[in-house]
């Protein structure tokens, strides 16, 4: 700790910081636009000067930049001074001269960071009186709209896509005042994180496309803490609700998951919420026509199924009280997995895993701390898009170590690029196809799946002899000699893997994983295990190991079950088509409970609609083990209810989780994801609109100018208005990011520990599984029973981040990126079949289904 | 869909099921592709610059 | 003593003449509605949305009036042409809340909405105070009659493009790297 002097008060402060940074841990206001918190310092701005002394003797000072100067012990600063005020004012009212003057039709008024740091700068008047420069705008894409007029250069743009999430498609173009960001020519951003660019920019150069075809001020959206249900990974989210409908996502800051950043699937996914084909209505499918149901006659449907003979299917996109509902219901014998058999079957070695003493499973932030990484048989991009973002950051550590040894603070992001040039942490990815994150691989073995995993025990088996040796061909022994050495000589080696297409390369990975931990005196190894969706975890922990979606399909149509319920599952997902039409038609009722329609809906007696994400309380689980809470942004319209309310009996949420803690054992430690009481101030609520929410009496005067009662909340923490104390101690409340002067997500600084730290009093969730079992051992290497004849292929299933999910493929957003179904093959393999590029082809199935 | 990309290993098919009617659980372990007569498409895969296949187009 | 009663008296006689003096004097009041007075431009009275010197109206759907509002009575959606101008899709008053304050005329940045001197707004259905863009949108420019935004504003809309709004060079060539 050092101790500086800001404007004559003494404060404690990281040597290891910049002054700007140091002074926002502090809560003091100093203006800035180039600096973020997650990409370091480079002075362009010039907004951030304060005036330094050399010491208490010093009257004149000089003007520094704040974020290029360290927090040095004994630093005497003053923000306050008239001299560094008055520069901070003509620096912005230069950066202003070409400013539009289109606040009102911008869609960042309101929370912008350059409305802010105009108006704590000083500046209100232009004096500039030649022309303003303009520029021409570009098409990028269904998802960002481009107005370079308001640019004000501070490079963040290109600094995050590029730098940052290894993007190639934005530049930084011409010179002088006439610099301009965009593309080298109109088209869609290829980045799949190009929606961090709405928030990374200060201004409105690039503002959310989706957003602004249903606007709305962000002081009008009714918000609620919520979590991201587009992947495994569970990313802290802020949707935002408008007469009725779901506007928009952003980013909320979690310390340990996404931070600052989102992928644009979870960005733009949430509009299914929206799709008109919603279900909304109880329906009972008589003669193929649809008959709505009243509340008496779904509970008489409900009862019928509460007798023997009923078995339940989970979901692993359904939160964990809808599926405990559900088992509860049925009986824990009778309650089924919701993910294909083979998935199952991973999911059983990935449990066990989970409970092993020698692995660790790594938040993002502790995956971007990983210095030597090997990634196995896993599209990391396409499965769980915002690990790929941090793996970014992984390979960046050797820039980071090299810094240190000459002495170059992290914070100096020039410096530290320039001196380390394509310098890059070890980044292995063995796997069957090419992926987006090779540019940044240093090695990148393209194999058949069977060889990856054969590999994976290899390098396992060079590690520690005691691992099993695989057969391997000696093709690859020069990379795998390399890995090995680049994982033994790791302080915090990460091995990367999925259960994407089958367990053996899960296998392969944990014994890698174990040959580490016995090769580093049994320190456990970050192993992270991918799964797709959003609750596979939470679901797979209360399912029965021997309950596999195949038994249950097959007692159906054996009959030895004879009602089934479907909880938010399309089946045809999960098991072929044979099977699932064989076991629906022999069950005497069907009854699904779903948001959208699917081809099972289509197939039930009876479809109960089911809330959405936002419009219901929910924990999830994610692939780390990790529980979250998802609060209720808004009420749905119509009939749908969460999945357990139409279930079974309970009042509240919290009476579920507390059940689920007593009942599931993976479960137990869920109730701490839960606010507790103390935190909010003489018990009131935490309201959901803003203190400027507007229009409260106007927005249903044309159905009624009688205005209705505010909706209450019976359930959670939080209110359906603006009454209530926001939240200013517990951050798990912590919905749309607002300080005094501060309007932009900006503010996050002030709710943070220190820039970059936890939320004030934060809950960064649960981590629910516990490691006790320190007795695992290696796990054979398989052999490869298969083996293709000249017309045959290997299947390997391809995720696509746009598309492979399923509520997010009904996003308008979405569907604009999405592709059709296609297959990959290899020039060779084409040219053997006749086929071009584009064609349309048949695949046909020849191993058991 | 064919989608030809020189980063996928000979003797080895991706498939991406999209939001048609292909079930990933309908195929596993080995499967035949043909050219098949219809030429019905409805997004193509134009899009794929953002997917898995960060390597050049081949127009063979 | 004396004086005390002189000066009641006093005072007693010439408050009566003055009541009574006002027999003959012309009344204050009128006889409103047979006639009407005269209302000062500058009344806060019934609001209007204006259109600007072109003839398009002048509402940019920015929200600032509706945040402003102190009894919130006012809500509007944004929607967008196909050129890029902004309008509301639907902008709604509810009078029978709005206390006539003028702060949404004050926060308004384009002129658009405007108090005038009506003020005989009296239903005898409090449905009927909700006022619907319909109703609000007059075919003039109302107070102000020069201000037209999207002339200073530098977003592109139909019938100007960029570098066309004022004090706005043309659009950079980017490709060039002379000064």
């Amino acid at each position: 700790m050092a101790k500086i002097v800001i404007d004559g008060v003494e404060h404690e402060v990281n040597p290891d910081n910049n002054l700007l940074q140091e002074c926002l841990s502090l809560g003091l206001d100093l203006p800035y636009f180039c600096w973020h918190p997650s990409m370091g310092s480079v002075g362009a701005c010039r907004q951030c000067a304060v005036m330094q002394y050399r010491d208490a003797d010093d009257k004149e000072g000089m003007l520094v930049m704040a974020c290029m100067t360290p927090a040095a012990d004994g630093a005497i600063i003053s923000i306050e001074d008239e001299g560094a005020k008055s520069f901070r004012s003509e620096v912005i009212e230069s950066l202003m001269t070409s400013h539009p003057h289109d606040c009102p039709v911008c869609e960042e008024g309101g929370e912008c960071h350059l409305q802010d740091m105009t108006l704590m700068s000083g500046h209100n008047y232009r004096r500039y009186d030649k022309k303003k420069r303009t520029h021409r705008n570009q098409y990028l894409g269904p998802f960002v709209n481009h107005e370079m007029n308001r640019c004000i250069t501070c490079y963040r743009c290109v600094r995050f896509y590029g730098d940052y999430a290894g993007g190639t498609d934005l530049s930084a173009q011409a010179s002088h005042h006439h610099v301009y960001f965009g593309r080298h020519e109109e088209g869609v951003l290829e980045s799949e994180f190009s929606g961090n660019l709405v928030e990374v920019c200060p201004t409105g150069v690039f503002t959310d496309k989706a957003f602004s075809e249903n606007y709305s001020r962000k002081w009008d959206l009714q918000t609620a803490p919520s979590v991201c249900v587009g992947c495994s990974v569970g990313c802290n989210t802020s949707p935002g609700e408008r007469y009725g409908s779901l506007r928009r996502t952003v980013n909320r800051y979690n310390s340990e998951v996404n931070g600052y950043f989102l992928c644009d699937r979870g960005r733009f996914g949430f509009d299914f919420v929206n799709n008109s084909d919603r279900l909304l209505e109880p329906v009972q499918r008589v003669d193929n026509t649809g008959e709505l149901l009243a509340d008496d006659q779904v509970k008489a449907f409900i009862k019928e199924f509460k007798a023997d003979g009923t078995i339940g299917i989970g979901s692993p996109r359904a939160s964990n009280e809808s599926n405990f509902a559900l088992r509860a219901m049925v009986g824990e014998e009778n309650f089924y997995a919701g993910y294909s058999d083979v998935e199952h079957e991973s999911m059983q070695v990935l449990l066990d895993l989970a409970s092993d003493t020698a692995f660790h499973s790594p938040s993002v932030r502790e995956i971007e701390m990983a210095d030597a990484v090997l990634i196995l048989g896993e599209d990391v991009t396409n499965v769980a898009p915002r690990i790929a973002l941090a793996l970014r950051q992984s390979v960046r550590n050797k820039a980071k170590d090299l810094a240190d040894e000459s002495r170059i603070p992290q914070w100096q992001d020039s410096a530290v690029r320039e001196l380390a040039q394509h310098d890059l942490s070890p980044l292995s990815i063995i796997s069957s196809a090419v992926s987006r994150l090779d540019d940044v691989a240093s090695d990148r073995v393209i194999e058949s799946l069977s060889v990856v995993a054969a590999m994976g025990h290899q390098i396992a088996n060079k590690i520690s002899a005691s691992a099993p040796k695989a057969d391997c061909s000696a093709a690859h022994d020069q990379v795998i000699e390399k890995i090995v050495e680049q994982l033994k000589a790791a302080k915090r080696p990460l091995i990367i893997a999925g259960n994407s297409n089958g367990s053996e390369v899960i296998r392969a990975a944990a014994n890698i994983a174990r040959a580490l931990y016995d090769f580093k005196d049994n320190s456990a190894i970050d192993l992270c295990l991918l799964v797709p969706e959003v609750n596979s975890v939470g679901m797979s922990l209360m399912t029965n190991a021997k309950n596999p979606l195949g038994a249950a399909l097959k007692k159906l149509h054996d009959g030895t079950a004879k009602r089934v319920i479907v909880l938010e599952n399309d089946l045809y997902r999960r098991a072929s088509r044979a099977k699932v039409d064989a076991a629906l038609t022999a069950a005497t009722k069907v009854l699904v409970l779903d948001q959208l329609p699917t081809s099972t809906t289509a197939n039930a007696d009876v479809v109960l609609p089911a809330t959405a994400f936002s419009e219901h309380e929910a924990t999830y689980i994610n692939y780390e083990g990790r529980a979250q809470l998802s609060f209720q942004v808004h009420q749905c319209k119509k009939q749908a209810q969460p999945s357990w309310r139409w279930l079974c009996d309970a009042e509240h949420v919290d009476d579920l989780v507390e059940r689920c803690c007593n009942e599931v054992p993976g479960l137990a430690r869920l109730r701490e994801v839960l606010p507790g009481e103390n935190p909010f101030i003489a018990g009131m609520k935490v309201p959901r609109q803003s203190h400027r929410y507007s229009g409260r009496t106007a927005m249903t005067a044309n159905v009624n100018v009688h205005e209705p009662k505010q909706r209450e909340d019976k359930e959670s923490v939080m209110s359906f208005s603006m009454e209530g104390m926001p939240a200013q101690k517990d951050a798990s409340v912590h919905a749309a990011s607002w300080a005094p002067k501060w309007n932009s997500n900006q503010s996050i600084s002030k709710f943070q520990d220190e820039v970059n730290g936890e939320l004030k009093q934060g809950h960064p969730g649960c981590l629910l599984i516990e490691r006790k079992d320190s007795s695992g051992s290696y796990f054979k290497a398989g052999s490869d029973s298969i083996e293709p004849s000249a017309n045959q292929l290997r299947l390997v299933f391809s995720y696509q981040i746009f598309g492979s999910d399923e509520l997010s493929a009904r996003s308008k957003p979405i569907q604009a990126r999405m592709t059709d179904a296609y297959i990959g093959l290899s020039p060779q393999d084409a040219q053997k079949r006749d086929l071009r590029q584009g064609d349309v082809a048949t695949i046909s199935p020849l191993g058991s289904p | 869909m064919v989608c030809i990309r020189r980063g996928i290993k000979a003797g080895t098919a991706l498939l991406h099921c999209g939001d048609g009617n292909i079930s990933p659980a309908d195929f596993s372990g080995l499967i035949e592709v043909e050219k098949s007569a219809t030429q019905t498409t409805s997004r193509g895969i134009g899009n794929l610059i953002v997917s898995d296949f960060h390597e050049e187009e081949i127009n063979s | 003593m004396l004086t005390l009663i002189k000066d009641t008296l006093t005072s007693q006689v010439v408050t009566l003449w003055r009541v009574f003096s006002h027999l003959w004097v012309k009344a204050d009041t009128v006889e409103y509605p047979d006639v009407q007075p005269y209302m000062f431009p500058r009344w806060r009275g019934r609001i209007i949305l204006s259109r600007d010197p072109d003839g398009e109206e002048r509402c940019v759907a920015c929200n600032l009036c509706a945040v402003a509002c102190p009894v919130d009575c006012i809500a509007l959606q944004k929607t967008e042409d196909e050129e890029g101008r902004w309008y509301p899709e639907f902008f709604r008053i509810n009078f029978s809340r709005c206390i006539m304050c003028g702060f949404c005329e004050e926060a308004c940045p384009t002129n658009a909405i405007q108090l005038t001197p009506d003020f005989e707004m009296a239903e005898y259905k409090r449905q009927d105070m909700v006022w619907e863009k319909e109703d609000l949108l007059i075919d003039g420019t109302g107070k102000y009659h020069d201000y037209n935004f999207y002339r200073v504003a530098g977003k592109k809309i139909g019938g100007k493009d960029k570098g066309e709004a004022r004090n706005e060079a043309v659009p950079v060539n980017v490709r060039s790297l002379l000064p």
